[in-house]
């Protein structure tokens, strides 16, 4: 059969539906971002005068303005540093302790993650008040650790999840065969298992970095005193009442940090789908 | 009866098993558990962040029932996560539905542009429609004027009776692709010739989506109504940039409230109880979207 769905292809009546609420749904959806796109480009006089269209001479001037006016050169740092290195350390932590409760023979490996799933649906309020006394207390809160730690910990459970169900689709008998082999554990893990699972990794790290890299309430709460330490989200929030009424340069700020996202994860999107079915799908 | 040799042998992998457990088991401790349980604890005493933690029974739990925003935050809440999950359920499954009457390549183009904003930071999606609901030049107003319903204008996100629904609106046009995506994950695994026997014996479009396509995708409607509902919740980052909870305290929800009163005003264990109390609300959600959408597992 050539397409899946061939069978569904008679109603015409009903495809023509079909085609006319996914349009218009696909409108209402792309619309707002295209008219951040557009604004971005349009001087003040022209916002007030072409709302809706184009930009009929783009003012590329916007994006430097938006740049060096609302520090975003700080924020932008700030977030790829932190959520780069956290989104590594929780890769490194979770395939291994994925490999773990997949394939080691562990006793109640199923009730572990479970314990991990449950406690990841506990709001972060309920955590953040004492983190932000235990850290003020380790006088960690003005460096950069003060994000980089709990956003590790925080995607721990999750990519776990992710990991352990894919461990589970690699046969026993190639490890057991390394195993035999006289490979060391590690070893086994690095050379045979760990290539075989590269897709697994690709979804835990674009999850983990659109987690991290939104993340705004901890991000407030510990740069409040800090400065230097503000994240994109917390930026943005505050690049509102810098810029005034200068809508190009403000839209400028925003598409700066939406568009390259849009372009990135537009093309990785199936890894990020991946791991969200993983949880509906019978394991 | 297994050898002597094999049970050493799985008891050594065991116990490298535990090692290699350990590190992300420490961190998670740490970083969540930990803080966790000693948010618990604090939510029965009082403490202003310096002075010593002091023993104060029930009374936060009693304040917080008395607290008339925290009522109000509490109802804004679960209004805003029950109604966007009812929303992005009944309107992502029907997209999902509609997305096997269009051809492949259309399809995948509808649904990465309806997908996109899940990838967008909230604080990012909400700025950007606070460009759409800005009174004066907001698009909507605009767009109304020139569609002559220029009596429909009205400030959005500050008059009471629109900013609750104007936030839900945001909330639900972020997560609708979500469901949409995990609805069709789950109608592609199911066989086509099930489809088509289901069609060879006459059965219409509408009837195959209630009586075939519905109770096999089940598990997938059920994992997104609970995704929507957490995310409608816990909901603060689109408040915050929207309304920052105005008019007034009208739009306030639980997480800006209980952020408040712990780091505005350092009333530390009144913001731990209320964040309890939170913890409770989204469980029992949770468990009542489990109970109410029976996610039984089929053979696909």
């Amino acid at each position: 059969m050539s397409s899946k769905n061939t069978i569904l292809y008679n109603n015409k009546p009903l495809v023509i539906i079909a085609y006319t609420i996914l349009i218009l749904g696909t409108l209402l959806v792309a619309y707002p971002i295209l008219f951040l796109f557009f604004t971005s480009l349009k001087s003040t006089s022209e916002f007030y005068v072409n709302l809706f269209g184009f930009p009929k001479e783009p003012v590329w001037a916007n994006y430097a303005a938006a740049w060096s006016t609302g520090h975003l050169g700080d924020y932008f740092f700030n977030s790829v540093f932190v959520t780069v290195i956290a989104v590594l350390l929780t890769t490194v932590l979770t395939t291994l302790g994925g490999y773990a409760l997949g394939r080691m023979n562990l006793p109640k490996s199923e009730l572990i993650i479970m314990a991990f799933m449950t406690f990841n649906f506990i709001p972060g309020i309920a955590i953040y008040i004492s983190l932000y006394k235990m850290m003020a207390s380790a006088s960690l809160l003005t460096s950069h650790a003060a994000l980089i730690l709990p956003y590790t910990a925080w995607q721990i459970p999750f990519s776990m999840y992710i990991f352990k169900k894919y461990f589970e689709t690699i046969p026993m008998d190639i490890i057991e065969s390394a195993r035999i082999d006289g490979c060391s554990e590690l070893t086994t893990f690095l050379r045979i298992v760990m290539p075989l699972i590269t897709p697994a990794v690709a979804t835990v790290i674009v999850f983990t970095f659109i987690g991290n890299w939104g993340e705004l309430m901890w991000a407030q709460i510990t740069t409040a005193s800090s400065m230097n330490l503000k994240t994109l989200p917390v930026g943005l929030l505050n690049f509102k009442t810098e810029m005034g009424v200068q809508w190009g340069q403000y839209a400028a700020g925003l598409s700066l940090v939406t568009v390259p996202l849009l372009l990135i994860f537009g093309y990785f999107q199936k890894y990020f789908v991946a791991g969200l079915t993983q949880g509906a799908v019978k394991g | 009866m297994a050898s002597q040799p094999g049970n050493a042998l799985k008891r050594s992998y065991m116990i490298k098993g535990f090692l290699f457990l350990l590190p992300a088991t420490l961190v998670y401790l740490f970083f969540a558990v930990i803080p966790f349980f000693d948010n618990l604890v604090l939510s029965f005493q009082d403490w202003n962040g310096f002075s010593a933690r002091v023993f104060a029974g029930f009374d936060n739990y009693l304040d917080s029932f008395r607290d008339a925003n925290f009522l109000l935050a509490i109802k804004n809440s679960v209004y805003l996560g029950v109604v966007s999950s009812i929303i992005s359920v009944v309107i992502g499954v029907l997209l999902a539905w509609l997305l096997l009457f269009v051809g492949k390549r259309s399809g995948g183009f509808y649904r990465t542009i309806l997908f996109s904003p899940s990838m967008i930071p909230a604080v990012i999606t909400a700025l950007i429609f606070s460009f759409v609901y800005e009174p004066e030049i907001g698009v909507l107003n605009q767009l109304l004027k020139v569609l002559n319903l220029g009596t429909l204008q009205t400030a959005w996100l500050t008059n009471r009776s629109t900013v609750l629904n104007s936030i839900l609106f945001v909330s639900a046009w972020k997560q609708v692709g979500l469901t949409m995506v995990l609805c069709f994950a789950g109608m592609q695994a199911i066989s086509p010739s099930l489809l088509e026997s289901a069609r060879l014996e006459g059965a219409g479009d509408w009837a195959i989506l209630r009586k075939i396509i519905l109770p096999l995708i089940m598990s997938f409607v059920q994992l997104s109504a609970i995704f929507a509902l957490m995310s409608g919740l816990k909901i603060y980052d689109t408040v915050l940039a929207l309304t920052n909870g105005g008019p007034g305290k009208f739009s306030v929800v639980m997480p800006m409230w209980i952020m408040q009163n712990a780091f505005s005003f350092n009333q530390y264990g009144y913001g731990a109880a209320m964040s309890v109390i939170f913890v409770l609300i989204v469980l029992a959600g949770m468990l009542l979207t489990k109970r109410l959408i029976k996610g039984d597992s089929y053979e696909l």
